[in-house]
């Protein structure tokens, strides 16, 4: 131990308090160290001085108002065991409202939970029905009236004019992005607040594969079907 | 807590009241001497002590009997006495000792009178922490674990604010010893 190490041990070694692990160490400085021991030593003086100018050393409580003190605290104090509740009932109150919470937790995600059902979307489209999906769980609510159905629209019900959405009226055909160059059609509109899911088809030209991919309306990837 | 003091709060709770005197007894001497170390005033003290006795009576039926009663009724009082301490802070006082003034202790006691005001102002600077701990541990002689259960502290927080404390108490001293040691030369 280093003199700066055991100085910082001091104010606790004067009243015996340190552990003793240190104290071995601390002990073994001390022998070779004139300087410490010196600052122990006036460390030990002050504690002395302290406890001797403790006026209430000798002090007693007097008997009668001893007396006094306990009829009025017993007078004024109620009945103790009126108060008497909580530290056995406590640990087993916690555990029992924690275990709920943790049970009504679990019941709000099963219930709240969207899964995308790739396939079944799938289906649907094949047979031109509009599929209702509820809202995603993390969509935030928005100022603007949010429709209740959404309906999933892709590239591939949009170019077929048989499509049922294309015969409502509600998706107008836009041409490619080259033909618009050439003939100075407009940019199609952006897609309405209703288009929450969008999907991109892959068909493979050697093999046939077709691939769906589906997006959500921050174009996070949620699934594919083959 | 001992059996005698666990049976002694059994009756006291079963609404026998006369029980409660023979509990706290043993400790009389421990509370007014505490509750005068804190707050400095025995006026204050008395009052610490006798609120401290009511509130011990009053929810003696959330004490612990694990724990120890002594321990538990002197964390009461420490409470108390913050309280005086918080409406009078500056009237902290170790000044009253029962000394006799013959005139061979004059001189000792013209030392010691310095000394008594210099331990006041150090123990108004320290912090509240710091202060109980020192008087808990220094002044009551109560151990570590002792003084850490009864501010409901941990025993690191107690050896810390020690340290310090005297570090701080042991400083005025010798700046006070110094220059009394001149003037005798």
């Amino acid at each position: 131990m280093i003199c700066r190490s055991v100085r910082k041990l001091l104010p606790l070694a004067a009243g015996g308090d340190l552990s003793e692990g240190k104290a071995g160490k601390f002990a073994a400085h001390l022998e070779t160290c004139a300087s410490c021991r010196a600052e122990l030593n006036a460390y030990r003086s002050a504690l002395d001085r302290a406890r001797k100018l403790d006026g209430a050393a000798g002090h007693s409580w007097n008997e009668a108002a001893w007396a006094k003190a306990v009829r009025r605290a017993i007078a004024q104090g109620g009945r103790p065991a009126a108060t008497r509740p909580m530290t056995v009932l406590r640990p087993a109150v916690i555990a029992v409202a924690g275990v709920v919470l943790i049970a009504a937790v679990a019941l709000l995600l099963v219930l709240t939970r969207h899964p995308l059902r790739p396939r079944e979307v799938l289906e649907a489209r094949k047979e031109g029905v509009p599929l209702e999906i509820p809202a995603p769980l993390e969509q935030k609510p928005t100022p603007t009236p949010v429709p209740t159905k959404q309906t999933i629209v892709n590239r591939d019900s949009i170019k077929k004019p048989e499509t049922p959405l294309l015969a409502a009226g509600r998706i107008k055909p836009s041409p490619a992005p080259i033909d618009r160059a050439l003939t100075g059609a407009e940019a199609p509109a952006p897609p309405s607040p209703a288009q929450d899911i969008v999907s991109a088809t892959f068909v493979s030209r050697e093999t046939g594969l077709k691939i769906v991919w589906f997006f959500d309306r921050n174009f996070d990837w949620k699934g594919e079907v083959k | 807590m001992n059996e005698q003091e666990t049976t002694l709060v059994e009756m006291v709770l079963a609404g026998n009241s006369d029980a409660f005197e023979p509990l706290v007894r043993p400790y009389r001497n421990d509370l007014i001497r505490l509750a005068f170390r804190m707050t400095g005033d025995w006026e204050d003290a008395n009052e610490a002590s006798q609120e401290a006795l009511l509130r011990a009576y009053r929810y003696l039926a959330r004490f612990d009997t694990a724990r120890s009663f002594k321990n538990w009724l002197l964390g009461i009082l420490v409470n108390e006495a913050r309280k005086s301490f918080r409406k009078k802070p500056r009237s902290l006082s170790l000044a009253e000792t029962a000394e006799p003034s013959t005139p061979a202790d004059q001189e000792r006691r013209h030392e010691d009178g310095v000394l008594r005001d210099r331990l006041r102002a150090c123990l108004n600077e320290l912090s509240r922490n710091q202060r109980e701990i020192f008087i808990l541990r220094d002044l009551e002689d109560r151990n570590i674990r002792e003084t850490a259960r009864i501010l409901g502290a941990s025993e690191v927080a107690v050896r810390v604010h020690l340290s310090r404390a005297r570090k701080k108490i042991k400083d005025l001293m010798t700046r006070d010893a110094a220059p009394g040691k001149e003037t005798m030369s």
